[in-house]
């Protein structure tokens, strides 16, 4: 249906305004980010590209960049696998499928708050569910002192939100390995394909595009990772939970330096739109045939 | 294929489905565990937590820690109602009136404009915090439910015009050509039977965009002070410290605000997992 003004001007304007604002605060705060806004009241001095260049000589920027990139690889590795494989799983076995898909499904309908307290009470060092279970089955000598611990602090944190997003996965899995024709994997049953041959030459190369939805997904999500981390453990000990997010909170509310933490904000925002925009322009191809972009 | 062969087939498949019952029952536990922990200390008192039997169901169910909890979730639960609630129904109705134009209507623009709102929907919170607040404090909206409202609104709009694009996509244009044809205006045409028809993936953007709001943490925080505002969830994040060392309550807490979204996602599970898929802009 071709469009005429009028109804252009009616439909879209909310929309138009909503979208208008956010791209707005976009540009505000890469604004921020230039001016020499320290303290509780703005100031608009613009000082260029100086607390960008304060940012690359702490420490805590290069920690939190780091961990970021460790987010990035092990959050999205075990994730997508275990997708993959649950979603596989699930399809073969028929009876059941239903159960098994809400289980792991539950915790991506949690909030990460809820994940955190959670987590943080499961991996508690003294009065924790980890170590009494690992006690009690024997296994005190895998006791540890998990988000306490500097040195695993980092993966644990990591652990827990591969718990909530392996179900966001595993479903998106589902819905492609659902698309591909049956008839591709039974006569890949007849010649007496294992099931391991399947998933290699078949199914993989089939839900391709899945794993880059997936993997897309979950790597924006790394980027801004917040909250999960807050709750559990607020960036500590000594930094090794740190994640960009954390600092630019931090930077922002506490210390009141209100640029640096604009700063930091445009950077999270670069990292992502990295991805963001050619996910939206395959994807848009792709899945919705809008072409172009 | 001789029966010989079939024989040792079905042997080797049967094996093969025991080992991954075995190993999805296996997985499926640890993933309930977690879950099912804070549940079963949440109705111990701190008396029965101490013997850290984990595994084992309360043994006197005492409803203490949520008398308790509901002291310091209960207003946040009442404000995370009215706010989710509302920023939902506006979200999805400006997202539905943007996002039939967008899906229906063949415009020079239509591309370009579905592109700048399917990234706007990918965008990190972080780079709009500051200004939200500087917005709030400019119309006199931090701290108020009015002032989250509408940063909820303008936050999750583009997502509900995604998700509600996406199925609109999916009714053949005959069925528009013909109402007007009929003398039915654009405006009837998506009240009267476009809304009706899409249903399910209206459903589908309410149930995962209330879900989103009443889970978010970030603006929650950032926007709200007092208790008779702030959402649920930066108070159950806040429960550690003022519940000090009784986790029976705040596991309480923890488990009354998970609730709404949990209790939701049971029940129309597969809604949710329509709006996920197109979320994902995986329509």
């Amino acid at each position: 249906m071709k469009a005429n003004l009028k109804y252009a001007i009616i439909f879209l304007t909310p929309i138009l305004f909503v979208t208008f604002i956010l791209y707005a605060m976009v540009l505000w705060s890469v604004y921020v980010s230039l001016t020499y806004w320290y303290g509780i009241l703005p100031s608009w001095k613009f000082i260029g590209l100086s607390n960008y260049y304060y940012l690359i000589q702490t420490e805590r920027f290069w920690i939190d960049l780091r961990n970021n990139s460790l987010w990035l690889a092990l959050f999205i590795l075990p994730t997508t696998f275990l997708g993959l494989f649950l979603a596989y799983a699930l399809d073969r076995i028929g009876k059941g499928e239903g159960i098994f898909r809400a289980i792991f499904l539950y915790p991506t309908a949690l909030s990460f708050v809820v994940t955190g307290n959670v987590w943080a009470w499961m991996y508690d060092p003294d009065v924790g569910v980890l170590n009494t279970i690992l006690k009690s089955l024997g296994l005190g000598f895998l006791q540890s002192r998990w988000i306490t611990d500097p040195s695993i602090a980092l993966y644990c944190v990591i652990g827990a939100a591969v718990w909530q997003y392996t179900g966001f996965a595993m479903i998106i899995y589902l819905s492609a390995i659902k698309g591909i024709p049956p008839a591709m994997i039974e006569s890949a049953v007849v010649d007496g394909a294992t099931s391991l041959q399947i998933l290699r030459h078949i199914i993989i190369p089939q839900v391709r595009h899945a794993t880059l939805v997936v993997t897309s997904l979950l790597a924006i999500f790394a980027l801004r990772v917040f909250d999960l981390i807050w709750v559990m453990t607020g960036g500590g000990p000594a930094y090794s939970t740190d994640v960009l997010a954390i600092y630019m909170y931090i930077a922002t509310f506490r210390q009141h330096l209100v640029a640096v933490g604009a700063a930091l904000s445009v950077i999270i925002f670069l990292l992502s739109i990295v991805i963001v925009i050619p996910y939206v322009k395959w994807a848009m191809k792709r899945w919705l045939g809008l072409g172009g972009g | 294929m001789g029966y010989e062969e079939v024989v040792r087939i079905r042997g080797r498949l049967k094996l093969g489905r025991v080992i991954l019952y075995s190993i999805l029952i296996l997985l499926a536990a640890s993933w309930l565990l977690p879950y099912y922990v804070i549940i079963s200390s949440s109705f111990k008192s701190l008396r029965e937590l101490s013997l850290r039997k984990f595994l084992e169901p309360p043994l006197n169910p005492d409803l203490k820690p949520y008398i308790k909890a509901l002291k310091e979730v209960g207003p946040g639960l009442i404000n995370s109602t009215l706010i989710s609630t509302i920023s939902t129904l506006l979200s999805v109705l400006i997202g539905a009136w943007g996002g039939y134009f967008l899906a229906r209507f063949r415009f020079k623009y239509a591309v370009p404009l579905f592109f700048l709102i399917a990234v706007a929907t990918y965008l990190p919170p972080q780079i709009m915090l500051i200004p939200s607040v500087q917005l709030m404090a400019k119309l006199n909206l931090y701290d108020t439910y009015q002032g989250l409202i509408f940063m909820y609104t303008i936050l999750y709009s583009p997502m509900a015009a995604l998700i509600i694009a996406t199925f609109f996509l999916a009714i053949p244009n005959e069925l528009q050509e013909a109402a007007f044809l009929d003398g039915c205006g654009p405006i009837q045409f998506f009240w009267r039977i476009l809304i009706p028809l899409s249903m399910p993936g209206i459903a589908s953007a309410i149930i995962l965009i209330f879900t989103m709001i009443w889970n978010e943490f970030l603006f929650a925080l950032t926007l709200s002070r007092s208790p008779t505002v702030r959402p649920v969830m930066p108070v159950v994040a806040a429960l550690k410290g003022t519940t000090a060392a009784e986790w029976n309550v705040q596991m309480a807490g923890t488990v009354l605000a998970s609730l709404p979204p949990l209790i939701t996602f049971i029940l129309l599970g597969r809604y949710f997992i329509r709006g996920l898929l197109a979320g994902a802009l995986r329509g």
